[in-house]
């Protein structure tokens, strides 16, 4: 697979237990240490609120059911110091839109007590079209004195093609309509042009609709609660906490980076589109700095896969929160100090005007994130101190199924089909990934309940189960992800079917040290089949193997189709990598997940060289010889590899 | 007149309170014996007993009802020594309790636990993969079939799961809750060719939409089942050979008891029914009091509970968690951070910040003061150090603290890093630790859209009433109780429950509803619950039911619940009912927040069965005036960051004040098992119920008023 360059060996030393914390209230400056505790707690508490209200007053099972959203609450200059523990990319988003705001509309519109501002302009801030940020401003006696913002994942938000996906688009000229920050609330009075102006664009304006009323009242209740506690502790104060968390946390993760060895790492990951387009980063740590390069990415597409430069800067953090602040308040802009992105124009990941990038999320600033997790993970797994915090690539491709058409009560509908967030999570430094553990950039990830989804969609699940081998092997293994099986239901077509991913060419979850890789993305339709027949005879298939048909492979990373009833549908998600050589790993851990059912006896035998006889016992004799028999294997086929001369070591 | 004895048996204490025919309540707290709980039950009972002068036959010969609240389910989770299960469900669909929804890794985790992506787990499974069974069957979203039941494959899947040692057998299939056919014929089967198996069928225990919740509440049913049966028919057996008449009831996590008969089919309805039992004592001693707005908050040893009672009524989740496992059965919401005495203090490395928790040093080795080994300070070190806690009156002198050994923790690990005193430090301490609770007092109450200057704020627990004087405040409640009985208020509460039998239903519908449906399903449910409740012994006459249903608008995922009017509905009902949901939503959310445009729709529908329990009236001490000189014993300095640090102090024993007794702070009031804090420029007054009322409420520390908050 060769998908993984590999770094310099780190050298060792620079851990341990040199020089720690400098005398710690220099951090945050003149506040009193109890009292900066007490207010940086109540902040972070503020911002679960926002994002609670935000979930409740949603109606869309993407922000409920899959939780793509998030909160924050950012400085008066639009510094993101706090963030919901949903998806971590977002924030970046939000800060982003303020700081134009705050550039470009700050006398000709103006900024007021009661302003509610939103903006899907990617080349602004938003991560894609689809993620419309709304902020608001926090004003105390007049001052401006912070923002609040929040973000949910829209379904449709107008353009050619239904969804996100721009099939066909060249350009930003053939996605969904750009909107720079414009003010929906006045002085605290929704502008009903703007509203409707914007409701006007979707197929979906009900869903939408309600989805904007969650983003404000997320931002309006984060808004009172800051303004509350200025009240209470006065202006100086928590103007001086806000500052000081940013502080406290470059303190603390500097501090991190000086425990962990200097070195460089590097990742090349692939997006497949027209082209494959390698997204390439090399990890450089020195100190308590930490630079990711991209600079040797492909060139951008035209459209559909780039990610802006604002959103491969999220995506770094995105890695960086969950790799190394284990321990810490999750505050973007302190680490933001700390962290050097370097990004070329024009490519992939640093879209140029007007290059489309309708997916970026699950493409472009996707595999930033699983690039930069990947040297991250190089980088932990070279240390005694925070082995324990090492993890292996979690799924390394998002699958997205958009879906439109009519409903079984005869109403148009649009929908996204989430359940592939339940991929495999990375292997550990001493135990394996968690089956359908989720995915990196969001630790509440969720996927809904099939009979949610039969209730709201035309839709009959023939199966939803773990799939067996999904998870890279290593001696510890990467999780296991789903398979699904699904057949229209009640309806005569499902007419727009938009299947998407990365990593279908190849797997995006790479093993560490030794490991395998995870499986890849796979979608398929068998068409015309007995499915119906089966049914009404009293079986009901589970496998797509079970019904008669002709197989239909979606090679590509990207498919537009429709669905008949008697076609049958099957996507498997993407596992975690592994850690370590599978040949090491205690054979009878490799017999426990075969009685689990989660390794397939022949899995034991090819990649563990464990032999697991029909009564379930592991046959001592024959493992060690066939361990040894793929050792010599490994062996005659080695070879000093043909030096490419290109990016990445 | 009866006699009410009601006694709560938690891990480490098993507390009982007996009221007797003359209202008058008597209290004892004997230690858990977990290898058989029935045993401290019945040593807690005696223990009551022997303090009114009489022997355990007479007592339990007068007591009816008797009522326990039991943590054996919750344990037998925890420690997952539950029966082996084996799973039977629809063909296809057999990982969804291991999938969990990918969200069960993070279940019941706070944000701070969140950020350790790789320490996070799923649950460990109560029903090994390999025991699970999909059978041949499908019903679709209107309760069709779209494939009958191959009632041959889970005949063979039950002897399959039997062969490999299932001691129980749950079973849920999809869209069950609408066409139960199939696991009623699955459960015939058994009962037929397998008698004696216990079987837990997902359409009986929680028939409501959401597979893997659903799912999960049946599973965990048919593990608990066993012990809880075990446990409840060894309590049956001591306690009618020890004289009791009729059958004990059991407090439930709805907020009200069953008897001990029904919960042994229901083990599940016991989980967290623990922290039910404060959240119900409230709500009755409010109604004695006039108050109708409550917090509750139970500071204990490693956790701080919060519940809300709400007009009245206490506040209901409709999908708790335990121990990973998000489950549907209506439960008394209580949420519970880690914060209380045994919350360990450390310095932030990188930053030198000062913070408390999560971390706990538990019973064992426990605070520093203990002795036992612990080396990290904790809350409790910090309040010993501080004065706020007497060294030789811990537990009523039965464990001396070791003061000196607190002081030279917190001085080491605290105050010397920071290069302050050590009673600095202290202060800091409990400070951050007051501001925690009181966080998320602030996001239950505001966080829902409350006002917390509407509420009044009860606080319970071993160590409730010695945070409570700060932390009430910070939020800015309107009244802070320290109800009498403080520390086994629990049992108070399970004293005072009625019999609840609460049925409910899924049936999803779309706005305007059909009234003839959803009379129809009311009708039904509560002659489930009447049926049951009369069952129990409890008379017609005595017997209420309420109907409530869960609405959203259409997309939306979190419903409210609606009150329903009883009886036949017509069209005008269920408008009203629906003009309710526009009502509640626009006061949760702000006015306009309602999106009609989207339709609005209904799920579940349930009915909450009250089976009143005469109970004998507590009567009201007569005012005894204000000097409270007979109950002080000296004073000690205490200190207050208000005052400028260590104060002379004056303490009181609890027991020996008298209603109308008034005690200004600051002051330090000492019982047995508690300690209560009366701040500088705070008072306390002692009302008829023996209640320590705080007023008039002014901030203890800061001299700014505190925020009355803002509304959601």
């Amino acid at each position: 697979m060769g998908s993984s360059g590999n770094g310099a060996p780190p050298p060792m030393g620079s851990s341990g237990n040199g020089a720690p914390a400098p005398a710690g209230s220099a951090a945050i400056g003149a506040v009193d240490p109890v009292l900066f505790e007490i207010l940086s707690s109540r902040l972070s508490a503020i911002n679960d609120e926002s994002a609670m209200t935000m979930r409740l007053v949603s109606g869309s099972p993407v922000a409920n059911e899959a939780y793509d959203m998030n909160v924050g609450l950012m400085d008066a200059d639009g510094e993101c110091f706090a963030i919901g523990m949903y998806i971590t990319i977002h924030s970046l988003a939000l800060s982003a839109t303020v700081k134009d705001i705050k550039r470009r509309f700050a006398d000709n519109l103006g900024i007021g007590p009661g302003d509610v501002f939103m903006s899907n302009d990617p080349y602004v801030g938003a991560c894609h079209q689809m993620d419309v940020a709304v902020v608001a401003p926090i004003f105390w006696e007049g001052e401006l004195v912070g923002w609040t913002g929040s973000t949910v994942h829209q379904i449709d938000l107008g353009g050619p093609v239904e969804g996100q996906v721009q099939i066909g688009a060249t350009s930003i000229w053939g996605e969904q309509p750009l909107f720079p920050p414009i003010k929906i609330v006045e002085a605290g009075r929704t502008r009903s042009d703007v509203e409707q102006g914007y409701l006007r664009r979707t197929r979906l304006p009900h869903l939408v609709g309600l989805d904007l009323r969650a983003m404000i009242a997320g931002c309006n209740v984060g808004a009172a609660r800051v303004q509350d506690l200025i009240g209470r502790y006065g202006l100086d104060t928590v103007r001086a906490v806000i500052a000081g968390v940013s502080s406290a946390t470059e303190a603390r993760f500097r501090a991190r980076l000086a425990e962990l060895p200097d070195g460089t790492w590097s990742h090349r990951g692939y997006i497949e589109y027209d082209d494959v387009y390698p997204v390439v980063v090399e990890m450089t740590k020195r100190g308590d700095s930490l630079v990711f390069d991209f600079t040797k990415s492909a060139d951008q597409a035209g459209a559909v896969i780039n990610c802006t430069r604002p959103a491969c800067v999220g995506a770094t953090v995105a890695a960086v929160l969950p790799y190394l602040c284990f321990d810490m308040a999750w505050s973007p802009a302190g680490l933001q100090r700390a962290i050097e992105v370097r990004t070329r124009e024009g490519s992939v990941v640093h879209a140029a005007w007007p290059a489309g990038v309708s997916k970026a999320t699950t493409t472009g600033s996707f595999m930033a994130t699983i690039a930069s997790g990947v040297c991250l993970s190089k980088m932990l797994a070279a240390t005694e101190d925070h082995l324990d915090h090492f993890m292996s690539t979690w799924m390394g491709g998002l699958y997205v199924e958009d879906m439109f058409g009519i409903d079984q009560r005869g109403n148009f509908f649009g929908a996204a089909i989430l359940d592939a967030m339940a991929g495999g999570s990375g292997a550990r430094a001493r135990s394996d990934g968690l089956d359908a553990g989720g995915f990196l950039d969001s630790p509440s990830a969720i996927i809904a309940n099939i009979e949610d989804i039969e209730y709201s969609y035309p839709l009959l699940y023939l199966s939803r189960r773990i799939q067996a081998d999904t998870g890279g092997a290593g001696r510890y293994r990467g999780g296991n992800t789903l398979a699904m099986t699904y057949v229209i239901h009640d309806v005569d077509e499902l007419p727009t079917k938009i299947m998407h991913a990365i990593g279908t060419c190849q797997p995006g979850s790479i093993g560490v040290a030794g490991a395998y890789p995870s499986n890849t993305n796979q979608f398929v339709i068998k068409r015309g089949t007995n499915v119906r027949a089966l049914l009404d005879g009293g079986a009901v298939p589970t496998h797509i193997d079970e019904v008669d048909g002709e197989l239909e492979i979606f090679a590509d990373s990207i498919a537009r189709t429709s669905q008949r009833p008697d076609d049958v549908y099957r996507y498997v998600a993407m596992g975690g990598g592994g850690y370590l050589d599978p040949l090491d790993r205690d054979p009878r851990r490799v017999q426990a997940d075969v009685i689990d059912g989660v390794v397939t006896v022949a899995h034991a035998a090819e990649a563990y060289g464990v032999v697991v006889a029909s009564d379930g016992t592991v046959d001592s004799e024959a493992t060690e010889a066939r361990r040894a028999e793929i050792r010599d294997q490994r062996r005659r086929s080695a070879a000093v590899p043909a030096m490419a001369g290109a990016a990445g070591a | 007149m009866n006699t009410v004895i009601a006694v709560d048996s938690g891990g480490t204490f098993t507390d009982a309170v007996l009221l007797d025919a003359d209202g008058r309540v008597t209290t004892s707290k004997s230690p858990s014996t977990p290898q058989d709980f029935s045993a401290g039950v019945m040593a807690s009972v005696a223990g009551a007993a022997a303090s009114l002068g009489i022997g355990l036959g007479q007592a339990l010969g007068a007591a009816r009802p008797f009522c326990v609240g039991t943590t054996v389910a919750t344990n037998a989770l925890l420690t997952r020594s539950g029966a082996r299960v084996g799973l039977i469900t629809t063909k296809g669909h057999e990982d969804a309790l291991i999938i969990g929804r990918t969200i069960q890794k993070a279940a019941g985790l706070t944000d701070r636990e969140l950020t350790d992506l790789a320490r996070l787990e799923k649950a460990r499974p109560i029903v090994p993969r390999p025991l699970t069974r999909g059978v041949t069957e499908r019903v679709d979203y209107k309760g069709s079939v779209v494939v009958g039941l191959d009632l041959d494959e889970a005949r063979a899947a039950a002897s399959d799961l039997l062969g490999m040692g299932a001691e129980a057998i749950a079973v849920c299939f999809l869209w069950s809750f609408l066409n139960p056919d199939h696991e009623r014929r699955v459960e015939d089967m058994i009962a037929a060719e397998h008698p004696g198996v216990p079987v837990t069928c997902s359409h009986r225990i929680a028939p409501v939409i959401k597979e893997y919740e659903r799912t999960a509440t049946t599973a965990l049913n048919a593990y608990l089942a066993r012990s809880t049966r075990d446990y409840l028919s060894a309590l049956q057996r001591r306690l009618r050979d020890g004289g009791l008449g009729g059958d004990p009831v059991v407090m439930q996590s709805t907020g009200g008891v069953a008897p001990a008969e029904t919960c042994k089919d229901r083990a599940v309805a016991l989980l967290g029914s623990g922290p039910a039992g404060g959240v119900i004592g409230a709500a009755r001693l409010g109604q004695m009091m006039g108050i109708d707005h409550i917090v509750t908050t139970d500071v204990g040893g490693t956790s701080f509970d919060v519940g809300l009672v709400v007009g009245g009524e206490p506040l209901v989740n409709g999908a708790p968690v335990f121990d990973q496992y998000h489950t549907v059965l209506p439960a008394i919401d209580v949420v519970s951070i880690g914060a209380g005495g045994g919350s360990v203090a450390w310095i932030e490395p990188g930053t030198g910040l000062l913070k408390v928790g999560p971390a706990s040093a538990g019973a064992d080795p426990g605070p520093v003061c203990y002795g036992a080994g612990g080396a990290e300070p904790t809350v409790t070190d910090a309040n010993l150090v501080l004065g706020r806690i007497d060294p030789d009156y811990f537990l009523g002198g039965a464990k001396a603290l070791d003061k000196p050994r607190a002081e030279a923790a917190i001085g080491e690990r605290i105050a010397g890093p920071l290069g302050i005193t050590v009673a600095e430090a202290a202060a800091g301490i409990v400070d951050i630790i007051d501001a925690r609770m009181a966080d998320l007092v602030r996001n239950q109450t505001i966080g829902r859209g409350y006002d917390p200057g509407d509420f009044a704020l009860f606080a319970f627990g071993g160590a409730g009433p010695l945070h409570a004087g700060a932390y009430a405040i910070d939020v800015g409640v309107r009244a802070i109780v320290v109800p009498a009985h403080s520390s086994v208020f629990s049992a108070f509460g399970i004293a005072g429950s009625d019999l609840v039998n609460v049925r409910q239903a899924s049936d999803p519908m779309m706005a305007p509803f059909d009234p003839g449906r959803v009379s129809e399903i009311y009708a039904r449910l509560e002659e489930q619950a009447r049926a049951d409740l009369a069952a129990a012994g409890v008379a017609a006459h005595n017997v209420s039911a309420a109907r409530e249903i869960e609405m959203r608008y259409r997309g939306q995922v979190h419903e409210l619940r609606v009150p329903v009017p009883a009886g036949r509905l017509g069209p005008a009902d269920l408008d009203g009912v629906t003009a309710e949901f526009r009502r509640r939503y626009d006061r949760r959310f702000g006015r306009g927040a309602g999106f009609d445009e989207a339709g609005i729709e209904a799920r579940t529908l349930l009915v909450r069965g009250a089976g009143r329990v005469v109970k004998p009236e507590m009567h009201p001490e007569p005012d005894q005036g204000p000097d409270p000189a007979r109950a002080r014993t000296g004073e000690r300095p205490v200190f207050f960051r208000g005052l400028g640090g260590f104060s002379p102090t004056a303490v009181f024993r609890r027991e020996r004040l008298r209603s109308g007794n008034r005690v200004d702070g600051p002051a330090v009031i000492e019982a047995a098992d508690t300690t209560v804090v009366v701040h500088p420029s705070q008072s306390v007054r002692v009302d008829q119920w023996g209640s320590l009322l705080f007023e008039p409420l002014e901030s203890p520390e800061s001299p700014e008023s505190p925020e009355s908050g803002g509304h959601g």
